[in-house]
């Protein structure tokens, strides 16, 4: 019933690349397998080899190095759920990590699978976007990093060249006075494909000064993207409630003109500032949890 | 913004297929060589308890535990004919049905009893542990094993059969006695809608039945705890979403029904009101426990934001859209 004719299970990452040379372009990576196998009992994949890297222990970790943490593309949402790096102002990637489907598809489910099948509904991405995360991508001619956003093409489509894979994640550690907050609006609270999910990175002194904001929604666009409009109306000013209702009204603006004419435009454009809302909440309270401790 | 809400539901049903269709249950009765008490009939276990509740009927009349009842079900080749588990009807149907069975088949070791003991009519007996015992003399007593051994093949067997009461409507006058029995329920819930978002969650909720007599109180429970999450799916969740004929929702991926997560704690209060047709006063459950759910979620939905919905599932969307039109 499938078109499989062969199936790999490298143990290191030469013997990861070698398995893809030798496959070529009839190669398909599975970590988790909670999308590759949906999309084979579909019949929408026909890839002749599976690469199994669901034991590949070298792409699964969580690590801070020089300032930055890195995570492995291997890496389970549970993995992150359980990790206590992203219980204080990274709470944000942990909210979307556990908002992936069920247990089950928590435990089997990696970073890097969410992020290169290029779902505009992928919980995990609006928060590295919000992060401005770079990818490093490994083929044999070695690695090879971008903004995660560059790395998007489209629906389904990220950069990667044959012969290379995504290899782990990496972003800035937070210093105090900045916090992550995520907000998803699905139809039930588990199990259930995002509507909307909203990430806000924020940078906030003790005056209220925005020094930095960084704004990515899922669900609203081709991929999940970042609100560089909404970021501008913030970013170096004084936060009060009139500037974030500013900011959720300008919201509206930036959904309806991307979304005119679909079915649901007139939901996701009230919808969104409410999410938007919560998720920036989240943020603000984060970082000033910090701030306190800072005086402290 | 956040805005809370009260609503109530309340409903009454009638049980049984009804409207005059013949609503019939049998069962049947026997003591074995070995002195076991078996009870055959053709009801179904589908999840909602009825092969514990039904067994315990011919074991209070019998006075053993539930457990040593041998209870054949759902096997067309073993049992007779119970009707379909629907209509909320097995407990009521087949309770009664199980009912008759084991108390013809009490009398029947009865008057056995006394005939190997040479027993007076008067002389009362009581049913203990697989014997019959002579009140106030538990020296005269005999064991079913020993009835059994001294009855011929098919004396300590007794088949009964129930019908509920139930007549057609006059479709003119609209008068008639289509169900028989009815049962009784409310649902109180409490929401806080998301102005913002039109999301909702159920933040309280109580869930009250009649149940006639609780024969399993904890088998009640359950039956209420999903009758609330199937009718909350109902309410907020579960869409075909046909277009021009066509299922477009086929698959649980698209058609949602609840989670664990979304489950609500419910607060259960059991009504018992015995019904004197029923089997020791019970009547089921099964539907009855759904239908004032919605209702009430509806109702509270107005409570919290002054719109009437009247197109469920109340989704996010319908609601946002109805509380932008209001204002």
């Amino acid at each position: 019933m499938y078109d499989i004719e062969k199936t790999y299970k490298p143990r290191s990452i030469s013997s990861l690349l070698d398995a893809m040379e030798e496959t070529g372009q009839e190669g398909k990576i599975i970590a988790g397998g909670t999308d590759v196998v949906v999309k084979l009992r579909d019949g929408a994949l026909t890839s002749k080899a599976l690469i199994d890297i669901s034991g590949l222990k070298e792409m699964q970790f969580i690590r801070e190095i020089e300032g930055k943490v890195q995570i492995g593309a291997g890496t389970t949402f549970s993995d992150i759920e359980e990790h206590d790096l992203f219980d204080g102002r990274l709470k944000g990637l942990k909210e979307g990590a556990m908002e992936v489907g069920s247990p089950q598809i928590r435990n089997a489910g990696t970073l890097g699978g969410n992020i290169c099948n290029a779902s505009p509904a992928a919980d995990t991405v609006p928060p590295l976007l919000a992060l401005d995360t770079t990818v490093v991508l490994c083929s044999k001619k070695g690695l090879r990093s971008m903004k995660l956003e560059e790395f998007f093409l489209g629906k389904g489509k990220v950069d990667l060249v044959p012969g290379e894979f995504l290899y782990y994640i990496e972003f800035e550690q937070m210093t105090r006075e900045q916090g992550l907050g995520f907000e998803k609006l699905g139809p039930r609270k588990a199990l259930a494909i995002s509507k909307i999910c909203t990430a806000v990175f924020i940078d906030l002194d003790q005056d209220l000064m925005i020094n930095n904001i960084r704004i990515a929604n899922g669900s609203l666009g081709p991929n999940s993207l970042r609100e560089r409009e909404v970021e501008n109306i913030l970013k170096g000013e004084k936060l009060t409630e009139a500037l974030k209702e500013k900011a959720q009204i300008k919201f509206k603006e930036v959904i309806n003109r991307r979304l005119k004419g679909r079915r649901d435009v007139d939901f996701k454009e009230e919808a969104i500032r409410g999410i938007f809302r919560e998720a920036l909440e989240k943020s603000i309270e984060r970082a000033m949890e910090k701030s306190k401790e800072g005086i402290q | 913004m956040k805005k809370t809400g009260k609503g109530i539901g309340i409903m009454f049903y009638g049980t049984g297929y009804g409207n005059g269709y013949p609503d019939i249950s049998r069962a049947k009765a026997k003591i074995d060589t070995d002195g076991r008490f078996t009870i055959s009939s053709g009801a179904c276990e589908v999840g909602q308890g009825a092969k514990t509740s039904l067994a315990q009927i011919p074991a209070e009349i019998l006075g053993i535990l539930t457990k040593e009842v041998i209870f054949d079900h759902e096997d067309t080749k073993t049992t007779l004919d119970a009707g379909t588990c629907a209509a909320s009807r097995q407990t009521y149907n087949t309770g009664n049905a199980m009912k008759m069975a084991s108390e013809s088949l009490k009398r029947i070791l009865e008057s056995k009893a006394r005939e190997i003991l040479n027993l007076s009519e008067e002389e009362p007996l009581v049913f203990d542990n697989h014997e019959v015992i002579v009140e106030g003399d538990p020296s005269k007593r005999i064991s079913f094993k020993q009835i059994a051994n001294t009855a011929d093949v098919g004396d300590l067997e007794v088949v009964e059969i129930f019908q509920a009461v139930t007549t057609k409507m006059n479709e003119e006058t609209g008068e008639g006695n289509p169900y028989w029995p009815y049962t009784f329920g409310a649902c109180g819930v409490e929401v806080v809608v998301d102005t913002e978002t039109g999301t909702l969650d159920i933040s309280k909720a109580i869930l009250v039945q009649d149940v006639g007599r609780a024969v399993n109180p904890k088998l009640i429970e359950g039956q209420m705890d999903g009758g609330f999450a199937m009718a909350q799916g109902y309410a907020l969740l579960e869409d075909l979403n046909i277009v021009k004929g066509e299922i477009k929702h086929h698959n649980f991926t698209k058609y949602l029904i609840p989670t664990a997560l979304d489950a609500v704690e419910v607060k259960k209060i059991i009504v018992e009101d015995p019904e004197s047709s029923a089997p020791f006063g019970a009547k089921g459950i099964g539907e009855p426990v759904m239908i004032p759910v919605a209702p009430a979620i509806l109702n509270a939905i107005y409570d919290a934001v002054g719109v009437r919905i009247t197109e469920i599932p109340v989704t996010p969307e319908k609601l946002l859209k109805a509380i932008k039109e209001v204002g």
